[in-house]
């Protein structure tokens, strides 16, 4: 019951992206953001492996009710 | 991996989190045209799970007695508590409530358990007997619970639907005007419903709740196991786990905003900091779903479940956006003080500004028509403090994956006041 408020209220980051390295502590929020970059790429992976299979499972049974 | 194509994936996110909104926002603003059937009597069956409730049952079961309707019960299922709750149960009006005792140690083995055994007991003690169980509407309230006088009246025609298997109807928080945490629930659940839940209508993944949940027996029991066990998991959230799979089944769940049962707020951070680890602790068991979402629920809800239910993933990866921000914001006002000029471009501000608050306006807008003395303006600018309130799911999450990466799982009860 929760989450979608959240998701949509995150702070975002897009100005890190050109922000000098040299300053203090941007090469840590740098690899934070990288981290949470490189988690969404597996959730994509995921999510279209699991909307294959959706997919196949509905052509398998298109003879049935759905 | 390529530093770049990582960094804008994790924007992605919040492009993804934006997109639903914004889709979801719109499809709920959609008039929703319910389809007409002949009438039947049903017979309204009220379930209270309580553990220790003897601050707030009295209340509920006086609403529930008075309710303007003919056809009803209300069943107390005590769950071994060491208070009152029995004894106000059975003060009640002796023709309208119903006590259910549960002693240990089969007790306290959590909401659904005691649940699955109201629905025993309805059975066993002849209280549905001579009733086809598509007639009969079971409703799970909270023992805090208070239903709007209204409710059987505006839950009913939507039954007329043989296919619909569960309404789920609005929350509120009777407390809301005891401060600001009060009020930010009252705004969190009137936004889940009436912009997420009513979406949902016209996907077919509309979600059920652990409070102001009606059901048709008839659907509950065909989630019933052979064995007569069920039909709620022992999941810390069954009534997610429910909803989902009345969907699997063939049923229809159904949205109700013209009727709502007022719970009480939590008041404590900590404690709602508490009850929300578990939500998230039980949303992510309910991850044993997804294979029968694949299989069975057709695709265009089924998208939406899998994408709700894969929500607490979102989340934790979400939570470490604002803290690379914090951090990049501090050191780059370190950084400006050590070179003596602004490193700092009004775009740091204005563009998490417009990214982050936009939805404010939505969400202040769609409030403001809920709590009419709250006036547009002030529910606007309430709704950028909700936007901050967002993130008590961050560390809520964060303590529910820690609790269930080291294996607990008891019922963190959230205590009444």
């Amino acid at each position: 019951m929760y989450g979608k408020p959240a998701l949509g209220t995150v702070v975002p980051l897009a100005g890190l992206t050109a922000a000098p390295r040299v300053l203090p502590g941007i090469p840590f929020a740098r690899g934070l953001q990288e981290a949470a970059g490189a988690g969404f790429l597996l959730y994509c992976a995921v999510a279209v492996a699991l909307i294959t299979a959706k997919f196949w499972y509905r052509i398998r049974n298109s003879g049935g009710s759905r | 991996m390529n530093t770049e194509l990582l960094l804008w994936s994790s924007i992605a996110i919040i492009v993804l989190a934006g997109c639903y909104n914004v889709s979801l926002f719109l499809l709920s603003r959609r008039r929703f045209r319910r389809g007409r059937a002949p009438r039947e009597p049903r017979l309204y069956v009220f379930l209270l799970a309580c553990l220790n409730e003897e601050k707030v049952l009295a209340e509920s079961l006086a609403r529930i007695t008075s309710l303007p309707a003919g056809n009803f019960l209300a069943l107390v299922i005590d769950d071994a508590s060491d208070d009152r709750t029995a004894e106000i149960a059975r003060a009640a009006d002796p023709e309208r409530v119903r006590l259910l005792q549960r002693k240990l140690p089969n007790a306290r083995k959590g909401k659904g358990a005691a649940l699955n055994a109201g629905i025993r007991y309805l059975r066993e003690a002849g209280l549905l007997d001579g009733r086809d169980p598509h007639d009969v509407i079971v409703c799970v309230v909270d023992a805090d619970g208070r239903l709007d006088a209204h409710v059987v009246q505006a839950v009913d025609p939507y039954f007329d639907n043989p296919r619909t298997g569960g309404t789920q109807i609005g929350v509120r928080m009777y407390n809301r005007d005891q401060g600001l945490l009060a009020r930010l629930q009252d705004m969190e659940f009137v936004i889940y419903g009436d912009i997420f839940q009513s979406a949902r209508r016209y996907i077919g993944s509309v979600g059920m709740g652990g409070n102001g949940q009606f059901m048709r027996l008839a659907a509950l029991e065909s989630l019933m196991g052979e064995d007569g066990s069920g039909p709620w998991s022992d999941s810390l959230t069954e009534d997610l786990d429910l909803g989902v799979r009345l969907i699997a089944r063939g049923w229809t769940n159904q949205h109700c905003t013209s009727a709502a049962v007022s719970q009480q707020a939590v008041l404590d951070v900590k404690r709602l900091v508490r009850q929300r680890s578990r939500w998230f602790q039980g949303h992510l068991q309910s991850a044993n779903l997804v294979p029968l979402i694949v299989r069975e629920v057709p695709v265009r809800p089924a998208v939406d479940l899998l994408y709700h239910l894969s929500s607490p993933v979102l989340i934790l990866l979400t939570s470490l956006l604002p803290v690379s921000f914090l951090i990049a914001v501090g050191g780059t006002v370190a950084g400006s003080i050590e070179a003596g000029h602004p490193l700092i471009t009004p775009m740091w501000l204005i563009g998490p500004y417009v990214l982050s608050f936009t939805a404010a306006y939505a969400y202040g807008w769609v409030y403001s028509r809920r709590e009419q003395g709250l006036g547009l303006l002030r529910a606007i600018a309430l709704s950028h403090v909700f936007v901050i309130y967002g993130y008590i799911w961050f560390v809520a999450g964060w303590y529910g994956l820690w609790r269930m990466v080291t294996g607990q799982r008891g019922w963190l009860k959230t205590a009444r006041t």
